[in-house]
C-alpha cells in the first residue's frame, strides 16, 4: 500500500529513533519472539550473551587480498584497488545431488531473464553445483508477502528475511521454530571450518542469527554506521564553505548557503545527526545512578530538537523536505537544491555512480565526526548484522549441508573468483575490466546480472569501489575516525526484540516532534510528548531492556 | 436516530408501489419456477464471492484474539472484546475518525458533485471534436500514483515550487500552500478533485447517454428553457446513479485515502492529516498486531453499513431505489 | 453531431464565452502535469538532476528510460501475459457481472434481496492478506494465472452500479418480450445488452483497468518470476535508484556498474505513460457508446 519512497524514509526515520543500537536495522524493531511455551506473548525477548558461547561458529580468518587501509576498532577495510589476481575460495562444487535448490530473496535492481535464459545464472550454478532458482521480490514489496509465505509455512530452501522486514511479522519467533533449521548441530564452534567461508563471518554477526537459543540464520554482517552527515563539497568550495567544526558553524552555513530565491537550500533531513552532534546517545545510555535513560530523555536530545526547530524556523530546510515525505532526497541533493543531508554510507558510491558521467564535478563528502560544542564528538553504533538467511525446516541432514555449501559459496569475500562471479559474472562476457580494474558491466551483463546471489549468506564489509577516485580512501577515514569515537552500545552482542507495544509508540512521538520542527509546537512540548511516551510503554520499556542487562551481568 | 427514521420508514412501507406487493403475494414455487433462470445467472458471482470474498472474510475473527499466524487461528487465544475496547479508549483512534469523518463531509460537499458538473459541461458542448478531446484526457490523473499527485501539487503551489519562486522573484514573501494544517482538508480534497474527478465522470456520461433525447425536444416545444430541461429532464434522468455513487460513498465514509495522507503528515502534523486508515497502520498493521487491525476493519464496516443503510431508507423516502429496492 | 439541434435556442454570450474559458482551464489542468510527466520520461539524468525532480523545460530528450524499460529479455514475456490476463480476466468479470447483475434487476425476482445484499456486504467487508493466501495456496492456485483472475473477478461497486442501469430500462420493453415468449438469456442478450452498450463498456474499462494496473495479486500468488505480469515487471525499475534501508550497508548495488542508467525518475515516469497508453488507446471506444438516443431507437424499432 505504501508507496515505495515511503517505505524507504520511514523505514529508515522509524528505525534510527527509538532503539537499541541507533539506526540498526537487525534486532531492533522485533517483536514478540518467544522462545518458551508462552508462545502467544507480545512482550520482547533477548538471548542471553551466556546461552550464545556454544552456538556460534568459532571464527577463522581468511584473507584473499589484504586490505591496504586497515579498519580499525570495526571501521571496514578498505581496498584502494582492485587486486589483479583472484583466489579461489571454494575450490569443490558444494552441491554433490546436483538437486534444484529454491531460494527467495529481495532485489533492489530490474528483473533478470529466469533461470534457463540467464548466462550469468549458468555461470554461478555451475560452480555451485546445482541450479539456484530464485524468486525474487523487488525489496520494497518484500515484507508484503513474507507475513502469508510464513504463515501458509510455504517457504523455500533458503529465505532471506532483512530485520528490517521482522517488524511487521508478529512473533516472529515463532515462526522460526515452526519453519526453520537449527543450524547449531552443523556450525557450532569447530564444525565451521567445513565451510570455511561462513567460518569467515565476524562472531558478532553471528551472535545475531540466533533465534530461542538455537543457531538459525547465516547473517549478513553490516558495517553497523547508520547515518553520516554528507555535504557537497564541490558546492561548498564554490562559495568558499567549510565544513562545520560545531552547531554554531551548521547555523551560519544555513544562512550562507541557503539562497531561495535561486532555489538553493542549505539542509535536507539532518535531525539525526543533529541528536548526535549534541551528543545525545543512538538508544540507550545508563545514567550516574545505573538506570536506563532513552535517548528522547535525555538534555541533550532536547538541546538538538530546539537546534532543529531553529534550522526549520530560519527556512534553512528545504520546502519538499519540509512538506513531503516522499521528497526524492538523492534527486534534490545531487540536483544541488539542497548542500548538506544525512544518509546511510552505502548511498555515497550509489550517487557517484549516478553522477559521474553527468556532473564529474559532483562530489559528496562526509563531515568528519564533531560537537556541538566542538569538543569531543560521538557517533551511533548499530547491529553487526541486518539480513538473515534462513534454511527451511526437515529437508534432511544431507540437503542442509548441501545448502550451507551454497551459503558458502556465496559468502565468499573481495578478492575471490566466487566473489566476483557471483557479482559481476563472467569476464569478457558479463564484464569487462577498466583501467582502474574496475568491473564494467557489458550489454549482455546489464540484462542478466542481478544482486540476487549476494542476498544468501554475507561477507565482512569492506571499502572497495575505487574506481571513483578517493572514494575509498575518504570513506576509510571517516570509518577509521567514526569508529575511535563511536559510543560503548550497551547491549552489544545482543540481538534484542523490541516489545511490540514500544514499536507502537513511535508515530505519537514522531508527531509531536514534528509538529516542534515545524513551528506548530514550542519546545516545552517535548516534554510532554516524553511523558506520553513513557506512560503509554516507554517506562516498561525501560524495565525491559535493564532485564535483558541484568540476565547479562552488564 | 431511530425515532428520527421511524416515521418515514413506516410511510415508505404505506407508499410502496402495488406491484411489489402483488409479486410477494404470489406464492413462492410460483415465483421460483418462474425466476430459477435468473437465479441461476446470478450463481456464478454468488460461489466466486463465497469462495474467494466470505471465506478468507471469516478470518476477521482474529479481531476477537490475541492473533498469531503461527499458531493460526485455532490456535490463538480468544480475548473477547479486548482489541475494540483498547481501540475505543484511545483518544487517538477518535481523532483519526473525527479527520476521517470531516474530510468525508468536505469532499462529499466539495468533490462529490464535480464529476456530474463535468458530465454536464461536456454534454453541453457542441462541438464533438473539443467534446472528445476534453474527455479523453481528463480522467488521466487517476492513473498517477499519490507520490507523484503529491510532488506535482509540490512544484506548483509548495514552498519551493513555481508559485513560491515567482512571488520571490518579483519581490514578495512566499507563501506555502501545503504546509498549512488549517486548509489541509481542502487540500487534500483539491488533490483528490484533481486525480479523481475525471475518471468519476464515466459513470456519469454513461448514464447521460440513456436520457431519451425526444424528451427534450418535447420539452423544448413546450417552451422549456436550458435550465428547465436540465432541471427537469437531465437531473431525473441522472439520479438514480448519482443516488447510488452517494450511498456507496457513504458505506466507504471511513476511507479516505491513505498514501495521500502519510506522504503529507509531516507537512502538516499527525494532528490534521491522521485518518483511521493510516491510524490503523501505524498501530496495528506496522508493529505486526493483525488482530487490532482486523478490529478497526470491522468497525469501518460495520459504520459503513449502518451508513449505507440509513442512506438507502432516505432514498426510499424520496422515491428513488437506492442500492437494493423494498421489495 | 457538431450541429446543435433545431429546437435548442441560442446559447446565451455567457455560455458562449465562459464555456470555453471554463474547458481550457480544465483541459490545461491536466495536460500541463501530463505533459510534465511525459517530458521528464524523456530527459537524460542531467536534465533531471538539472532540475532537481520532475522537468518542465524540455532539454536533451532521449529514449533512454523506454529503451531500458522495454529492452529487458523479461518485459516482452510480461507485457504479453497481462494483455492476456486482462483480456481474459476483463471477459470473464464482465460477462459473470453482466449476468448477476440482470438477474438482480428484475422488481420482485425471488431472493434477489438477500442476494443483492450478499453482494453489497462485500464491499463494506473484506478478508486480510493473509486468509486470502491460505485460501488460494491450499486451492493450489500458487503460480497459476488463474490466482490472478479469480479472487478479484468481482467488482461488487460495479455489478451495483451495472444493475442501477439495467433497472432504468423501460419495464415495458422486457414485459412485451417475455409475453413473446422469451426467456431471461434471450431478453438479456436481445433486448438488455443492446441498450447497455454504454455501461457495460465503463464497467468493461473499470475491471480492464484494474486488471492491467493489479500487481498485489501477482506479488502474493505468482512466485514464479517468469509468470509475472508487467506491472510486477516493472515495479523492480522503481525500486533500482533507491537507497537501501539502513541496516543493509556495505551492500553494493553494482548492476548499474559502469554504465549509464536512465535516470530513476525518468523511469518511474514512463512507467506512468506505460500505465496511460493502454488506456489512451482503448477510451476512443469507449466514449462511442457515449452517444445519446439508443433507447428510443430501440423502442422506435
Amino acid at each position: 500500500m505504501t508507496g515505495p519512497e515511503i517505505g524507504g524514509t520511514r523505514r529508515r526515520t522509524f528505525i534510527s529513533l527509538l532503539g537499541v543500537g541507533a539506526a540498526a536495522a537487525g534486532g531492533v524493531t522485533l517483536t514478540g519472539c518467544s522462545n518458551s511455551s508462552s508462545g502467544s506473548s507480545t512482550s520482547g525477548r533477548a538471548e542471553t550473551e551466556d546461552k550464545l558461547s556454544g552456538l556460534l561458529p568459532k571464527f577463522i580468518a581468511y584473507e584473499p587480498v589484504k586490505p591496504d587501509l586497515p579498519g580499525e576498532n570495526g571501521a571496514s577495510p578498505g581496498f584502494s584497488h582492485y587486486p589483479s589476481e583472484l583466489k579461489r575460495a571454494v575450490p569443490d562444487k558444494m552441491v554433490p545431488s546436483g538437486k534444484e535448490v529454491s531460494a527467495m530473496t529481495p532485489l533492489w535492481s530490474p528483473m533478470p531473464p529466469g533461470l534457463g535464459k540467464n548466462s550469468y545464472y549458468d555461470a554461478n550454478n555451475e560452480r555451485i553445483g546445482a541450479p539456484v532458482r530464485f524468486n525474487i521480490l523487488n525489496g520494497n514489496d518484500y515484507g508484503d508477502k513474507l507475513g502469508p509465505i510464513l504463515a501458509a509455512g510455504n517457504v523455500p530452501e533458503l529465505l532471506c528475511i532483512p530485520g528490517w522486514n521482522i517488524s511487521g511479522l508478529t512473533r516472529f519467533g515463532q515462526a522460526v521454530d515452526k519453519l526453520f533449521e537449527d543450524l547449531t548441530p552443523y556450525l557450532a564452534g569447530d564444525k565451521a571450518a567445513e565451510y570455511p567461508m561462513l567460518a569467515n563471518l565476524p562472531t558478532r554477526a553471528w551472535a545475531y542469527g540466533v533465534w530461542n537459543s538455537q543457531l538459525k540464520a547465516v547473517p549478513f554482517p553490516s558495517d553497523g554506521f547508520p547515518w553520516a552527515l554528507f555535504y557537497r563539497k564541490d558546492i561548498f568550495d564554490q562559495v568558499g564553505a567549510q565544513p562545520p567544526k560545531n552547531a554554531d558553524e551548521v547555523l551560519a552555513l544555513g544562512k550562507q548557503l541557503t539562497d531561495a530565491k535561486a532555489g538553493r537550500w542549505a539542509f535536507g533531513s539532518v535531525a539525526d545527526e543533529m541528536a548526535r552532534m549534541f551528543g545525545a546517545p543512538g538508544s540507550w545510555r545508563k545514567d550516574s545512578s545505573g538506570k536506563l535513560v532513552n535517548k528522547i530523555e535525555t538534555p541533550e536530545f532536547e538541546e538538538s530538537v530546539a537546534f532543529v526547530r531553529r534550522l526549520f524556523q530560519s527556512g534553512y530546510v528545504h520546502p519538499e523536505v519540509v512538506a513531503n515525505a516522499g521528497a526524492d532526497e538523492n534527486a534534490l541533493f545531487e540536483g544541488g537544491k539542497f548542500v548538506i543531508r544525512q544518509n546511510g554510507l552505502g548511498g555515497w558510491h550509489e550517487a557517484l555512480q549516478r553522477q559521474q558521467t553527468i556532473n564529474p564535478k559532483f562530489n559528496p563528502q562526509p563531515v568528519m565526526p564533531f560537537a556541538h560544542d566542538g569538543g569531543a564528538p560521538i557517533t551511533w553504533g548499530g547491529d553487526p548484522a541486518g539480513i538473515f538467511t534462513f534454511v527451511k525446516k526437515g529437508v534432511g541432514e544431507q540437503r542442509v549441508k548441501e545448502l550451507l555449501g551454497v551459503m558458502n559459496y556465496t559468502s565468499a569475500p573481495f578478492g575471490t573468483e566466487e566473489y566476483v562471479l557471483y557479482n559481476y559474472g563472467v569476464e569478457g562476457k558479463h564484464y569487462v575490466k577498466q583501467a582502474t580494474g574496475a568491473p564494467k558491466l557489458t550489454a549482455l551483463g546489464q540484462k542478466e546480472v542481478s544482486q540476487t546471489y549476494i542476498f544468501l549468506g554475507g561477507r565482512p564489509t569492506a571499502i572497495t569501489e575505487s574506481e571513483y577516485p578517493g572514494y575509498v580512501q575518504s570513506m576509510s577515514a571517516w570509518q577509521n575516525a567514526a569508529a575511535k569515537v563511536r559510543e560503548k552500545n550497551l547491549f552489544d552482542g545482543i540481538r534484542v526484540e523490541q516489545p511490540a507495544k514500544m514499536a507502537a509508540l513511535y508515530q505519537p512521538f514522531d508527531d509531536a516532534l514534528q509538529d516542534i520542527f515545524r513551528g506548530r509546537k514550542p519546545v516545552s512540548e517535548l516534554k510532554t510528548a516524553v511523558k506520553q511516551w513513557q506512560t503509554n510503554g516507554g517506562n516498561e520499556g525501560r524495565d525491559f531492556y535493564a532485564k535483558v542487562l541484568s540476565d547479562n551481568g552488564r | 436516530m431511530t425515532t428520527v427514521v421511524k416515521p418515514p420508514e413506516r410511510a415508505a412501507r404505506q407508499a410502496a408501489p402495488a406491484r411489489s406487493e402483488k409479486r410477494s403475494g404470489m406464492r413462492f414455487r410460483h415465483r421460483l419456477r418462474r425466476d430459477w433462470p435468473l437465479l441461476v445467472m446470478v450463481l456464478p458471482v454468488i460461489v466466486l464471492l463465497g469462495v474467494f470474498h466470505y471465506f478468507p472474510t471469516l478470518g476477521n475473527v482474529i479481531a476477537f484474539q490475541d492473533y498469531s499466524p503461527y499458531a493460526g487461528i485455532r490456535g490463538s487465544e480468544f480475548i473477547g472484546f479486548a482489541n475494540f475496547s483498547r481501540m475505543f479508549s484511545e483518544p487517538a483512534f477518535w481523532r483519526a475518525v473525527a479527520n476521517t469523518l470531516s474530510i468525508t463531509a468536505v469532499q462529499l460537499i466539495f468533490f462529490f458533485p464535480i464529476p456530474i458538473a463535468l458530465a454536464l459541461l461536456l454534454n453541453s458542448v457542441l462541438s464533438a471534436k473539443i467534446r472528445n478531446v476534453v474527455q479523453g484526457i481528463v480522467y488521466l490523473p487517476h492513473f498517477f500514483s499519490w507520490v507523484l499527485v503529491v510532488s506535482l501539487f509540490q512544484q506548483m503551489i509548495g514552498g519551493a515550487g513555481l508559485l513560491a519562486q515567482t512571488l520571490r522573484d518579483h519581490g514578495h514573501s512566499a507563501v506555502d500552500l501545503m504546509t498549512k494544517p488549517d486548509t489541509f482538508i481542502l487540500l487534500v480534497t483539491a488533490q483528490s478533485v484533481w486525480k479523481d474527478a475525471g475518471w468519476g465522470m464515466i459513470v456519469f456520461l454513461a448514464a447521460l447517454s440513456t436520457i431519451n433525447p425526444a424528451l427534450y425536444e418535447a420539452a423544448a416545444a413546450d417552451g422549456a428553457n436550458r435550465w428547465r430541461r436540465l432541471w427537469h429532464i437531465t437531473l431525473p434522468g441522472l439520479r438514480p446513479v448519482i443516488v447510488l455513487l452517494l450511498i456507496l460513498r457513504l458505506g466507504d465514509a471511513l476511507t479516505v485515502g491513505f498514501e495521500q495522507f502519510i506522504l503529507q503528515r509531516s507537512a502538516v502534523g499527525g494532528g490534521a492529516a491522521e485518518v483511521l486508515d493510516t491510524y490503523v497502520y501505524y498501530q496495528g498493521l506496522l508493529v505486526g498486531d493483525f488482530g487490532y487491525g482486523a478490529a478497526a476493519g470491522l468497525f469501518k464496516g460495520v459504520i459503513g453499513l449502518v451508513l449505507v443503510l440509513v442512506a438507502n431508507r432516505f432514498a426510499h423516502l424520496v422515491g428513488e431505489q437506492g442500492v437494493y429496492s423494498r421489495s | 453531431m457538431t450541429a446543435r439541434a433545431v429546437w435548442e435556442e441560442e446559447p446565451t454570450a455567457i455560455g458562449r464565452l465562459s464555456k470555453p474559458v471554463v474547458l481550457t482551464l480544465i483541459a490545461l489542468a491536466v495536460a500541463f502535469p501530463l505533459y510534465v510527466v511525459v517530458v521528464t520520461s524523456l530527459s537524460s539524468t542531467e536534465a533531471v538532476t538539472r532540475a532537481g525532480g520532475l522537468v518542465v523545460v524540455p532539454r536533451e530528450l532521449t529514449v533512454a528510460a523506454y529503451v531500458q524499460l522495454l529492452s529487458g529479455g523479461v518485459v516482452t514475456r510480461a507485457l504479453l501475459i497481462s494483455v492476456l490476463i486482462t483480456a481474459v480476466g476483463t471477459a470473464f468479470s464482465l460477462g459473470i457481472t453482466v449476468l448477476a447483475a440482470y438477474g438482480l434487476s428484475r422488481p420482485g425476482s425471488v431472493f434477489h434481496r438477500p442476494l443483492l445484499f450478499v453482494v453489497l456486504l462485500t464491499f463494506l467487508f473484506g478478508p486480510g492478506i493473509i486468509p486470502s493466501y491460505l485460501l488460494v495456496n491450499s486451492l493450489g492456485l500458487i503460480d497459476h494465472y488463474a490466482s490472478l483472475i479469480l479472487p478479484t473477478a468481482i467488482s461488487a461497486f460495479n455489478l451495483i452500479v451495472m444493475r442501477s442501469f439495467f433497472m432504468g430500462i423501460p419495464g415495458e420493453l422486457i414485459d412485451s418480450a417475455r409475453i413473446d415468449g422469451a426467456g431471461e438469456f434471450a431478453i438479456l442478450r436481445r433486448i438488455v445488452m443492446p441498450l447497455s452498450k454504454a455501461v457495460v463498456a465503463v464497467v468493461g474499462l473499470f475491471y480492464a483497468v484494474g486488471y492491467w494496473n493489479a500487481f498485489f495479486n501477482a506479488l502474493l500468488y505468482i512466485n514464479d518470476n517468469n509468470k509475472w505480469p508487467l506491472q510486477m515487471v516493472l515495479r523492480t525499475y522503481i525500486v533500482q535508484q533507491q537507497p537501501l534501508p539502513t541496516g543493509a550497508g556495505g551492500i553494493a548495488t553494482g548492476t548499474g556498474l559502469g554504465m549509464q542508467p536512465a535516470p530513476g525518475l525518468a523511469i518511474k515516469m514512463a512507467i506512468v505513460v506505460i500505465a496511460i497508453v493502454p488506456v489512451l488507446l482503448v477510451y476512443p471506444f469507449i466514449q462511442r457508446h457515449f452517444t445519446k438516443g439508443v433507447i428510443i431507437g430501440a423502442v422506435k424499432g
